[in-house]
C-alpha cells in the first residue's frame, strides 16, 4: 500500500524536519514550566519513549516484511481499513494543525495586517501540489530544506553567541524526574512522525536497516531539538515561557556583521518546514484514504482532502475553541501511546494465532 | 491489375526509360534533378543525381573515367557492368544497392549519385557528396578558455567522425535512423554498448519512434519527445555543440542523438548539476575549477532571486536591510513614479527586448543595441526619474549573472519575472513558498529513470566529487560514476 520510493536516510531527514516544526513556536512546550534543564533532560528521554513505542511496529514489520498498515489489512481485513481510516484522519488533522500554526505565526509575527485566509490558502495549495507530486519529490526536496534548516539554526546560534547566558537555563525544579518524565511524555505525544515512520517502513524484504533508521531518526531529531531548546533557554530564559514564537524571537535578536534582524531568514525557514510537513502529511492521508476506495475514485481524494485541510485551517483560525479542541485531541497520549504500540502488539498476537493455520503472509491491501 | 501497377511504380523496373519517366513524374520535373547518360556497348547507363550535391570530380574519377576507359567485350551484359562498377568504386565513401524509387530519391537527396543500368531492376548509390557546408569552427554557444576549438557542423557524417576520433573503442556504436515523415532527416543514436543500459536504450528508441512529425529540422523538435511527462521549466535533455563534451557524456553511459543539418546534439539523461559543468573545469586546476563551479551556482541563484528579493525586502521587510543601504534605496526610489515591483518588471522587460534585438540584428548594426541599451537604461531612465539607480544595479547584476550559465537562460528568464511579481505582492513568504514548490517540481523529474536532481538529491557521495567541487583527476580516476549507478539510487522503481 504505502510503498515508499525513498531511502532510509531520506526518511530520517524528512521526519526530523517535520518534527522540528514545533520547535519554531511555543507549541512544543505546552507544559507551562518554561524551558530549562528539565526540558533538556526530557528530550533524550522522549527519544527513548518513542523508540519503545515504535518497537512493536518494527518487530511486526520484521516478521511481516511489510508496513504496519499493510499488516493490518492482511491480518485483520476490514479491521485494517479502520486502522487506515484512523491514521488517515490523524495525518489530515496534523496537516490542518500545521497550516493553522503557520497562519498564526504569519499573522502575529511577520504580517500583522495580512488576512489569515491568504496564508491558509497558499500553504494548503502549495502542500497539495507537493502531495500530488509524490513522496519521492517531497523527500528529495526535504533533504535540501533540511540542509537549509540546519544552516538556519546554525545562523541563529552564531548570531546569538554573545547573548547566551547559562544562568538563564532553569535548573531542575522540585519536580525532579517526575517533571522530566511529564515533559518527555508530552514531547512524545506531539510526535506524529514516529507513527508515520512505522507506516513508511520500506518494503525492502525483511526490513534491512529499519531499526537503525529509527535510532538515527530519534538521535538526529533529539540532537537538533537539544540545540534549539538550549539556545532558546540560554538566550531568553524566563521570557521563553511567555513567548508564542520563542525561536523567532531568538532570530530577531541574532546579529552577524552588518546583518541584523534575521527574523526574515527564520520566517523563510519556518515556511519551508511547514510546507514539507503539510505536504508530507497530506500525502500520507491521501495514500491511506485511497486504500479505502476503488481505484477509479482515487483522483478525487487529494482535492477533497486539500479542501478539508483548507476549511479546517480556516475554522481553527476563526474559532479558537476549535483550535484548542484540535490541539487537545492531537496532543493527547492516545494516537502515539495507544494506536501505535497496542495495535502493533494486537497484530503480532493475531499473526501468532494464525500461524498454526498457515503463515499469515504480508500482502497488499484488500 | 492496379495493385501490380502500384507495385511496379514502387520498385525500379528493368526498363531504364520507364524508371526515368517515373522519377521525373514523381519529382514533377523539378529543375535540380539531373540525369547523365553513358553508353557501354549500347547499354544505357544513367547517373541520377541532384544538382549541386555531388562532387563531379569524385564522380568522374570513380565512375565515369573507369567506365569509359574500360574495354568491355561485345557480349557484355548489364550485370557485368553492374559488377564492374561495384568493384571499381570500392573506394567510395559509401555504397548501397537501391531497389525502390523512394530509396533512389532519398539517396540522391543526400548527395549520392545513383547509377541505374538498363536491364537491371536495381541501382547503385555511391557516396560522392560535394555540397558545400560550414567548415568545422569553434562552437558559438559553448566557448571555453582551454580545450578543443572544434564544434559540430551540419553534416552528420562529419560529426560522427569527430566522435569516433575521440573514442577509439570497438564498443562505440552508431545507430542510424530516419526522422520526419517528409523530411526523412538522417539521425543517429550514439552510445557505448558496454556502458549504456539496455532499458534506457529501448526507451529512447521507443520515444523516437513515436515522433510523427512531417519535418524534423533541428534537435529542438526532438526534445519534447525525449523529455518525461512531468511539466517543468527545466529541460531534462542536454544539448551540446562540442564533441568533447558529448564524448564525455557517452562514456558515462548516456545516449547521444545527432541529427543531420544541425550542429546541436542531444544527450539523455541529463542532470540539473550538469548545467554548471563545462569542459574548462577539467582543464583548470581543481581549486580554481571549484571556485568557478561555485560561482556558477551562486550566479544562478543570484539571477533568479536578486530582483525579486530586492523588491520583497524593500517593500515588506525593510528592517532586514542595513540602515545605510536602506536609506540609499529609499531616497532613490522615492522620486520614481512607479511602485518598486512595476519598475522592476518594466526595466527587466526592456532588457529582454534589447537582448532579443541584439540577437536578431544584422552584425553591422548590432553594436547599436549596446549603445542604445546603455543610454536607455543606464542614463536616460535614471535621469528622467523613471527608475532608481539601485534598480539599474540590480538589472545589470542580474543580466551579467544570467550569462554565466547560458544553458539555463530559458527557465531563468521566466523565473525572474515570476519572483519579481511574487516578491512584490507577497514578500518573502510568497517567494519562499514558490521556491519550495519549484524545488519539489524539479525533484519530481525522473526522466528515463534518473532523478534530475541527483546526485545532490538523492544524495550520492561519490558522484558529489564533481558537482559543487571539482576533485582532482587523481581522485576522479578512482571509478567513473555512470548513469547506471544514478538509476540504481532511485528505489522502488
Amino acid at each position: 500500500m504505502l510503498k515508499p520510493k525513498i531511502s532510509m536516510p531520506q526518511i530520517v531527514m524528512l521526519l526530523t524536519l517535520s518534527r522540528m516544526f514545533y520547535t519554531l513556536n511555543g507549541i512544543l512546550l505546552g507544559t507551562g514550566d518554561g524551558y530549562g534543564m528539565a526540558y533538556l533532560w526530557a528530550i533524550p528521554l522522549s527519544a527513548l519513549l518513542q523508540f519503545i513505542v515504535v518497537l512493536p511496529a518494527l518487530f511486526l514489520s520484521r516478521r511481516q516484511g511489510t508496513s504496519f498498515i499493510t499488516a493490518g489489512y492482511s491480518l485483520w481485513g476490514k479491521g485494517g481499513k479502520v486502522m487506515a481510516l484512523i491514521c488517515g484522519v490523524y495525518f489530515l488533522l496534523s496537516a490542518v494543525l500545521t497550516v493553522f500554526s503557520t497562519e498564526q505565526f504569519m499573522v502575529n509575527a511577520a504580517y500583522p495586517e495580512a488576512s489569515p485566509i491568504f496564508f491558509v490558502l497558499t500553504l494548503t495549495l502549495a502542500a497539495a501540489y507537493a502531495a500530488h507530486l509524490g513522496l519521492e519529490s517531497i523527500a528529495r526536496s526535504g533533504f535540501i530544506i533540511f540542509i537549509i534548516f540546519v544552516c538556519g539554526v546554525l545562523f541563529a546560534f552564531l548570531g546569538n553567541l554573545e547573548q547566551i547566558n547559562l544562568i538563564f537555563i532553569r535548573p531542575l525544579g522540585t519536580g525532579g524526574f517526575g517533571e522530566v518524565l511529564r515533559i518527555a511524555v508530552n514531547l512524545t505525544a506531539r510526535s506524529p512522525e514516529i507513527l508515520l515512520f512505522a507506516i513508511l517502513l520500506p518494503n525492502l524484504g525483511k526490513n534491512r536497516g529499519v531499526k537503525r533508521g529509527a535510532i538515527y531518526y530519534l538521535l538526529l531529531s533529539s540532537l537538533i531539538l537539544e540545540v534549539i531548546v538550549f539556545l532558546i533557554s540560554a538566550v531568553l530564559g524566563q521570557l521563553a515561557q511567555e513567548e508564542a514564537f520563542p525561536f523567532y524571537t531568538v532570530g530577531t535578536l541574532a546579529k552577524i556583521s552588518i546583518f541584523q534582524r534575521l527574523d526574515a531568514v527564520h520566517m523563510s525557514v519556518w515556511v519551508l518546514t511547514a510546507f514539507i510537513r503539510t505536504g508530507l502529511y497530506l500525502w500520507a492521508a491521501v495514500e491511506l484514504f485511497q486504500s479505502l476506495i476503488p481505484v477509479k475514485k482515487h483522483r478525487f481524494v487529494l482535492p477533497f482532502l486539500g479542501i478539508l485541510a483548507l476549511v479546517g485551517g480556516m475554522l481553527c483560525g476563526m474559532d479558537k475553541g476549535a483550535a484548542n479542541g484540535l490541539y487537545s485531541v492531537m496532543f493527547s497520549a492516545i494516537p502515539i501511546f495507544i494506536l501505535l504500540p497496542f495495535i502493533s502488539i494486537a497484530l503480532l498476537i493475531t499473526e501468532k494465532a494464525k500461524e498454526p493455520q498457515g503463515k499469515g503472509g504480508a500482502g497488499d491491501e484488500g | 491489375m492496379e495493385e501490380k501497377k502500384t507495385e511496379e511504380k514502387i520498385h525500379l523496373s528493368t526498363d531504364l526509360n520507364e524508371n526515368l519517366i517515373e522519377m521525373r513524374a514523381r519529382l514533377d520535373n523539378t529543375a535540380d534533378f539531373m540525369v547523365r547518360d553513358l553508353y557501354i556497348n549500347d547499354i544505357r547507363v544513367s547517373l541520377v543525381m541532384i544538382e549541386g550535391m555531388v562532387s563531379l570530380a569524385v564522380l568522374a574519377n570513380l565512375v565515369v573515367r573507369p567506365l569509359l576507359n574500360e574495354e568491355f567485350p561485345k557480349n557484355t551484359a548489364p550485370e557485368d557492368i553492374y559488377d564492374f562498377i561495384e568493384k571499381q568504386t570500392i573506394m567510395a565513401a559509401d555504397m548501397k544497392d537501391v531497389f525502390l524509387f523512394d530509396e533512389v530519391f532519398k539517396m540522391a537527396m543526400s548527395g549520392f549519385v545513383v547509377i541505374i543500368i538498363d536491364g537491371i531492376a536495381r541501382g547503385i548509390a555511391l557516396g560522392a557528396q560535394g555540397f558545400n557546408f560550414r567548415s568545422i569552427s569553434e562552437p558559438s554557444s559553448e566557448v571555453n578558455e582551454r580545450g578543443s576549438r572544434e564544434g559540430f557542423t551540419e553534416p552528420i557524417k562529419i560529426n560522427l567522425t569527430m566522435v569516433r576520433r575521440r573514442i577509439k573503442s570497438d564498443k562505440l556504436k552508431f545507430e542510424s535512423l530516419q526522422l520526419g515523415e517528409q523530411s526523412k532527416t538522417d539521425a543517429c543514436l550514439i552510445y557505448k554498448t558496454d556502458a549504456v543500459s539496455q532499458e534506457l536504450l529501448r526507451e529512447v528508441r521507443r520515444r523516437l519512434n513515436e515522433i510523427k512529425l512531417d519535418v524534423v529540422l533541428d534537435t529542438g523538435y526532438l526534445q519534447p519527445f525525449l523529455e518525461g511527462k512531468a511539466l517543468s521549466l527545466f529541460s531534462e535533455v542536454g544539448v551540446t555543440e562540442r564533441p568533447d563534451t558529448l564524448v564525455a557524456k557517452i562514456l558515462e553511459g548516456r545516449v547521444a542523438i545527432m541529427l543531420d543539418g544541425t550542429p546541436y546534439a542531444l544527450i539523455v539523461p541529463y542532470l540539473f548539476s550538469e548545467n554548471f559543468q563545462s569542459f574548462d573545469d577539467y582543464a583548470h586546476r581543481p581549486y580554481f575549477a571549484t571556485f568557478i563551479r561555485l560561482l556558477k551556482y551562486f550566479s544562478f541563484l543570484f539571477t533568479i532571486y536578486l530582483p525579486g528579493l530586492y523588491v520583497a525586502l524593500a517593500t515588506f521587510h525593510p528592517e532586514a536591510l542595513p540602515h545605510a543601504l536602506l536609506f540609499n534605496i529609499a531616497s532613490a526610489e522615492e522620486t520614481t513614479p512607479f511602485p518598486l515591483m512595476l519598475s522592476a518588471l518594466i526595466i527587466h522587460f526592456i532588457y529582454e527586448i534589447m537582448r532579443e534585438a541584439g540577437l536578431r540584428l544584422p552584425r553591422p548594426v548590432g553594436h547599436a543595441v549596446g549603445i542604445v541599451g546603455a543610454l536607455v537604461i543606464g542614463d536616460a531612465a535614471v535621469t528622467a526619474g523613471i527608475i532608481g539607480s539601485p534598480m539599474v544595479m540590480v538589472v545589470a547584476l542580474t543580466a551579467i549573472s544570467s550569462f554565466v550559465v547560458p544553458s539555463l537562460y530559458e527557465p531563468v528568464s521566466v523565473l525572474r519575472f515570476l519572483f519579481i511579481i511574487i516578491g512584490g505582492l507577497t514578500g518573502l513568504y510568497g517567494m519562499t513558498i514558490a521556491s519550495a514548490a519549484l524545488l519539489c517540481n524539479a525533484c519530481r523529474l525522473n526522466n528515463l529513470g534518473v532523478p534530475f536532481t541527483s546526485p545532490i538529491t538523492p544524495f550520492s557521495p561519490k558522484a558529489m566529487r564533481d558537482v559543487f567541487v571539482r576533485s582532482s583527476w587523481k581522485v576522479l580516476q578512482k571509478g567513473t560514476h555512470t548513469v547506471q549507478k544514478l538509476r540504481g539510487s532511485r528505489l522502488g522503481k
